[in-house]
């Protein structure tokens, strides 16, 4: 009986540390700032909230216009994410400046937009490169607004680029129309001054963003309005810092209106598109850990600050990547670079992925000579894709020394020649010393001391 | 003073009497010249190697034949590094070296020990200690450059 009860507790006890080490990548950085327009929309958006909450997240709900919230204090990040669903007002403790400053302390942002466009989410925009269109702007496709008589709900079918952002098997279901996701909202363009953003989900080529007031009816369109692909519906960016901001056009997306919504006899894939989207920007997904790095002798095992000029040596990374609430070892779709620089690159390899696997990480070895030139070198891992894994970027301050002087090869047979006449020479010189003390040559001597 | 007048006096006379002459006498004089050239050339160094052998110490020629010993073996050794190539290079330098700076310092001596080069209140006997000394250091050096 007693025996049972320790098994409960003990169970309890793994359930809550389960529990509170649950879903991100970084357990500890679970605090979430919900922004709304007012805190009666709470209600809109419990889906998504509670399935959050579910994940582990810690959610602090506030409206816009409560000006005692602060992102940071103490200048430390007062939460790790900020999910600003407030698409239409503005409040003093968000404005762009704020919001920027928390992203480049690390916090990762959420934004949503619509038509009622506020200011503050577009200058927060442009500052990344994103570009919203204006306020009473939305996109219309009349070929994909699967609500009859509502042409601003459109049905987004269209992905760009290789990411992980939104699972394939997800994408695959979402443009073969097999689950509608529902999208009502305005669109944005990226200028395309900061590479580090792309582009996730853009319009179809019916879909073009109009005035909301026309119902999408009024033509013709003015020349360098958002069309087709260059209408960009949902966008990421990962900043240098790691940090994630997700520029999503609808608020509604997030919305149990159109989660729930059902589509001739199909459910939508809001939710799960929802999900999958705040799973990257809260660093749920696509997080990168460089778990050691080792290097040393290729015939020893043990790694040193210093090494010789043109010396054999292994470098090993191991790496760890985040996803489905677990680490598992990274294998990159992309090659991983080795770099010794001196100012230089000297040395810029692709590692390769060794057999030494276990379940959470994966390792990438690259065998390589040190370079013929001595000084202090970075041995350095940087692996920047955008793909939306998250960055890597690894140094190491390694010198290199020239030959010791026991180092050098010694007693070679081509040196004999010289050895003989070093040490002929020298005994040719203890001779001469003999000669010159012991040499009796009276009428040298005699004329020597005269002089 | 009186050369120097004569001289420019021939000159003076003779420019351009001489001119369609000298042809004939130049050939002459020159197989002349050639002979007493190769026999003077002879009688040169015989009489160096008399001169030497009778008046040179014989200390002083025992130094000249290790001059000549090390000369050789610098010579050798340039010879080898030419036909075998240069890999251990500072080995090379290192034997060079000791050939080169045992002349230098046999020489030296050779110079102070001579009774016709006065080196000031320098004795036989401190030249003896100054190229012992110098060459122990050098030895040192040679040796630590062998490899």
């Amino acid at each position: 009986m007693g025996c049972r009860i320790l098994r409960i507790v003990v169970a309890l006890v793994i359930c809550f540390v389960a529990g509170t080490f649950a879903k991100p990548a970084n357990p500890a950085l679970n605090k979430v700032l919900v922004v709304l327009n007012s805190l009666d929309q709470q209600t809109y958006f419990s889906r998504f909230l509670d399935s959050l909450e579910k994940r582990g997240f810690n959610l602090t709900i506030k409206a816009i216009s409560d000006n005692s919230v602060s992102l940071v204090t103490w200048e430390e990040l007062a939460f790790n994410n900020l999910l600003l669903l407030a698409d239409a007002t503005s409040g003093a403790s968000f404005t762009p400046a704020k919001v920027i400053d928390f992203v480049n302390r690390g916090g990762n942002v959420l934004v949503a937009a619509s038509s009622q466009v506020s200011e503050t989410i577009r200058d927060i925009a442009i500052e990344l490169s994103a570009d919203f269109d204006e306020k009473g702007n939305s996109v219309f496709d009349s070929f994909n607004s699967p609500v009859k008589g509502k042409s601003d709900i459109i049905s987004a079918k269209k992905f760009t680029g290789e990411h992980i952002i939104i699972p394939p098997t997800l994408q695959g279901q979402i443009s073969r129309g097999e689950l509608p996701l529902l999208f009502r909202g305005v669109g944005h363009r990226l200028t395309g001054k900061n590479p580090l953003i792309i582009p996730v989900l853009v319009g179809n080529p019916t879909s073009f963003s109009y005035l909301d007031s026309t119902k999408g009816k009024a033509a013709p369109l003015t020349p360098g309005s958002l069309v087709g692909s260059s209408l960009v519906l949902i966008s990421a960016f990962q900043a240098r810092n790691n940090a994630r901001v997700v520029f999503s056009g609808s608020v509604d997306l997030f919305k149990n209106e159109l989660a729930e919504a059902i589509i001739g006899d199909k459910k939508t894939a809001n939710a799960q598109f929802a999900s999958e989207l705040a799973k990257w920007a809260f660093q749920e997904k696509g997080v990168l850990k460089v778990i050691n790095t080792f290097h040393h002798r290729l015939l020893e095992n043990q790694q040193h600050g210093s090494y010789r000029i043109k010396e054999e040596l292994l470098y090993e990374i191991e790496l760890s990547a985040y996803y489905d609430d677990v680490w598992h070892p990274y294998a990159s779709s992309s090659p991983i670079q080795f770099t010794a620089t001196m100012l230089d690159p000297y040395i810029r390899q692709n590692m390769t992925l060794s057999s030494k696997v276990t379940d959470t990480t994966s390792t990438y070895t690259l065998p390589f000579l040190t370079p013929d030139v001595y000084g202090v070198f970075t041995f350095q891992v940087e692996h920047k894709r955008r793909e939306g894994y998250s960055w890597i970027d690894e140094k190491e301050v390694v010198s290199i020394h020239p030959f010791r002087h026991d180092e050098y090869p010694r007693f070679l047979s081509a040196a004999f020649p010289y050895y003989a006449n070093v040490f002929s020479i020298m005994a040719g010189f203890v001779v001469l010393s003999g000669v010159v003390l012991y040499h009796k040559d009276s009428t040298t001597v005699a004329k020597v001391k005269t002089n | 003073m009186a050369k120097n007048k004569t001289e420019q006096a021939t000159k003076a006379a003779g420019a351009s009497a001489t001119a369609t002459t000298s042809k004939d006498l130049n050939a002459k004089t020159k197989a002349i010249a050639n002979k007493s050239f190769v026999s003077n050339q002879i009688s040169l160094v015989t009489q160096l190697v008399n001169t030497y052998t009778t008046t040179t110490p014989q200390l002083l020629r025992l130094i000249d034949a290790y001059l000549a010993a090390v000369m050789v073996s610098g010579i050798i050794q340039f010879v080898y590094v030419v036909v075998v190539g240069t890999f251990p290079y500072n080995s090379f330098l290192s034997g060079f070296a000791a050939s080169v700076g045992a002349f230098v310092l046999a020489a030296n001596l050779r110079m102070q020990l001579n009774p016709k080069n006065d080196f000031y209140s320098l004795t036989p006997e401190g030249a003896f200690a100054e190229f012992v000394f110098c060459s122990l250091v050098f030895y040192g050096f040679v040796v630590n450059f062998l490899g």
